[in-house]
């Protein structure tokens, strides 16, 4: 029997992204409002509530779906902003949305039985058990997998679970911490990536030139000096280069890499994950043009033939130049 | 409106740090004349680190028990391979409550007394109504939270409450190892380094300030928490019971310094005073006030909530 292709789910930060990602072969585009609800809340990105209307229009035209995520967490009184977008996902026609909080999942889930619900990564869901109290209680559907797990691990949750989808990160920026659970900006900056959606604001970014160096600080902790010809990255405290133990100086929690899944779709297809997702709603069109484009070919011809997979010179050499140059990793996917 | 009826207490949260058997039941023995009135037992960041083995836990647990204290047993914070699992399993054996530090904790915990711990996001309402659903009757803050929404949440719900107000503040859990890592191992073929850095491994940004502190898959602040001056902020928010972590060598002191504190024998200028010394790196207090967790803020005025 033909198994159904994984599923490939990409990201849009504005509408010209979203059309861009179905064009490209996106079967799902994932996306967020443009507000704290919202886990990449970055300056002069996301969706009005128009452009989400016609952004749904556009894709369901087209036979593709639609998820919001409302994935941070309310502080205060304002939880009610969050179930207020939960209403508007639903009067939109959205086709799922991606919650992380418990007290939004309770609502979500009480007020719209219909509505279809994934956990968000932002949930730190990561065992069967956990993904269990969270199905037992919200009927959510999908789970979005923290990468914290290798295949085999994916691969006995999906079997454990059931009837459940999952999707797993494929390609894009890498948390190396739990996700939901990671402090590290907000300690630096006072901005909670779990309360106000932004890991890492640009607003506490500096660049500085130090002689022939570039000095590069989030707050008040300098992330990194890079010489001439360096290759840069967006600055985030888990790549900051750092001295450690004792005064070795390097990368001490997470080398400046991205996650690339192309070596490894076979084994990432065969934990039985039912979706592929690409980070990067703060990225630009053209990144997610390309990647989805490469994403789309990549599954495609592993679906025509899984035994003669390989991974095209043409798909480096575009992601090298999407990605600036940056290193790529597995994740924790292959070993641990 | 909940009111603060209860008198606030002190406990003592988890050992992070991997410590030998010999070295926590020693430990241990001691805590039960510390002037605590709750002692969370067990491993949070790694199976791997436990230096305590279940029925370690049992024996100490009872012991501390006998002593007068409430024992939680508290559970891993990130739960993904077998190691893990099994961990959370084990330890809801023990006829001891459970402070969850992750959903696989709420679910494999079910009709046994429950905390909500740090790791736990309970940052609103309807978040902490559900959990009460479920009988979960006390809250361990996370630890990014402010005073404000501290008070906000205890003036809107009627659940005990808890704060983190001295130790290495937890910022991070991974599934690498990071100590592994910097000797070039992994966390599956790990040696356990650890057992190196007792009070964890110091990471310092390019101007040489220290940052953060690297303990197995856990990323701590490599500053101090210290919320010695914010305890009549506490106290008046509504929170029952300041946590203390456990840093090696100066426990005891600190947690006599806090009990001096919350029963108003000492101010706090004096409990600065008394806590300066035992700490190498030094304070922070920003979070506790609103601004980046790392900030220590000396001069402040009482937080303004209270001169509302």
């Amino acid at each position: 029997m033909e198994r159904e292709k994984i599923e490939l789910c990409c990201p849009a930060g504005n509408l010209p992204s979203l059309k861009a990602a179905i064009d490209n072969g996106a079967d799902v585009v994932y996306l967020g409002f443009r507000n704290a609800t919202n886990a990449r809340n970055f300056e002069g990105l996301n969706f009005s509530n128009k452009d989400i209307t016609s952004g749904i229009e556009y894709a369901h035209r087209k036979g593709k779906k639609v998820f919001v995520a409302l994935n941070t967490f309310p502080q205060f009184e304002d939880a009610k902003i969050w179930f207020k977008s939960v209403d508007t996902v639903v009067d939109m026609g959205a086709d799922a949305a991606i919650i992380a909080n418990m007290g939004v999942l309770k609502y979500a889930s009480d007020t719209y039985p219909d509505l279809r619900l994934h956990l968000s990564v932002q949930a730190s869901s990561s065992s069967v058990e956990s993904l269990s109290f969270y199905r037992d209680h919200f009927n959510i559907k999908r789970a979005v997998l923290p990468r914290v797990l290798n295949v085999e691990e994916i691969k006995e949750i999906k079997e454990e679970m059931g009837d459940f989808e999952i999707e797993v990160f494929g390609y894009g920026g890498l948390c190396i911490n739990i996700c939901g659970r990671c402090y590290l900006s907000s300690y630096i900056t006072g901005v909670s990536c779990n309360t106000g959606g932004v890991c890492s604001p640009s607003s506490a970014v500096s660049f500085e030139n130090e002689g022939d160096e570039l000095k590069v600080s989030l707050g008040s902790v300098v992330l990194n000096k890079y010489s001439a010809g360096e290759v840069t990255s967006y600055p985030t405290s888990c790549k900051g280069r750092y001295y450690y133990n004792g005064n070795e100086l390097g990368y001490p929690i997470e080398e400046p890499a991205s996650l690339s899944v192309l070596d490894i779709l076979p084994q990432i297809i065969g934990s039985g994950a039912d979706s592929l997702k690409v980070e990067g709603r703060q990225r630009t069109r053209s990144y997610v043009a390309t990647i989805t484009g490469i994403m789309r070919e990549a599954i495609d011809r592993y679906y025509d033939d899984p035994d003669s997979y390989y991974v095209d010179e043409k798909w480096l050499a575009e992601t090298a130049t999407a990605m600036e140059g940056m290193k790529t990793t597995y994740g924790p996917y292959m070993e641990k | 409106m909940v009111t603060a009826t209860r008198e606030m207490d002190l406990s003592l949260g988890p050992v992070r740090f991997d410590w030998s058997r010999e070295e926590l039941l020693d430990f241990y023995d001691e805590v039960t004349d510390y002037p605590v009135s709750t002692v969370y037992l067990g491993e949070v960041v790694c199976p791997k680190m436990a230096g305590l083995t279940i029925s370690d836990l049992e024996s100490v647990g009872k012991k501390l028990e006998a002593s007068g204290k409430k024992v939680y047993i508290s559970s891993l914070a990130l739960v993904a391979d077998h190691m893990d699992r099994e961990r959370v399993r084990s330890i809801m054996a023990l006829p001891f409550p459970v402070e969850c530090n992750d959903a696989a904790a709420f679910q494999l915990g079910k009709g046994k007394e429950l905390v909500a711990g740090p790791h736990i996001t309970t940052y609103n309402i309807p978040s902490i109504e559900f959990l009460k659903d479920l009988g979960i009757d006390r809250l361990v803050f996370p630890v990014e939270l402010s005073i404000e929404s501290m008070k906000s949440i205890i003036s809107n719900c009627e659940i005990a409450t808890e704060a983190f107000a001295y130790g290495n503040l937890p910022l991070a859990f991974s599934w690498r190892c990071y100590t592994s890592r910097a000797f070039g191992l992994l966390k599956s073929n790990c040696r356990h380094d650890c057992r190196k850095f007792p009070e964890g491994m110091l990471i310092e940004d390019l101007d040489h300030k220290p940052l953060f502190k690297l303990n197995g898959t856990e990323i701590l602040s490599a500053k101090c928490s210290n919320l010695i001056r914010e305890v009549d902020d506490l106290r008046k928010a509504g929170v029952n019971t300041l946590r203390i972590s456990p840093q090696q060598g100066v426990t005891k002191e600190v947690v006599n310094i806090f009990n001096e504190r919350i029963k108003g024998e000492i101010d706090a200028d004096e409990g600065m005073r008394k806590l300066t010394p035992l700490e190498k790196v030094g304070f922070c207090n920003g979070w506790h006030h609103g601004k980046a967790g790392l900030e220590y803020l000396e001069n402040y005025e009482e937080t303004a909530f209270i001169a509302e």
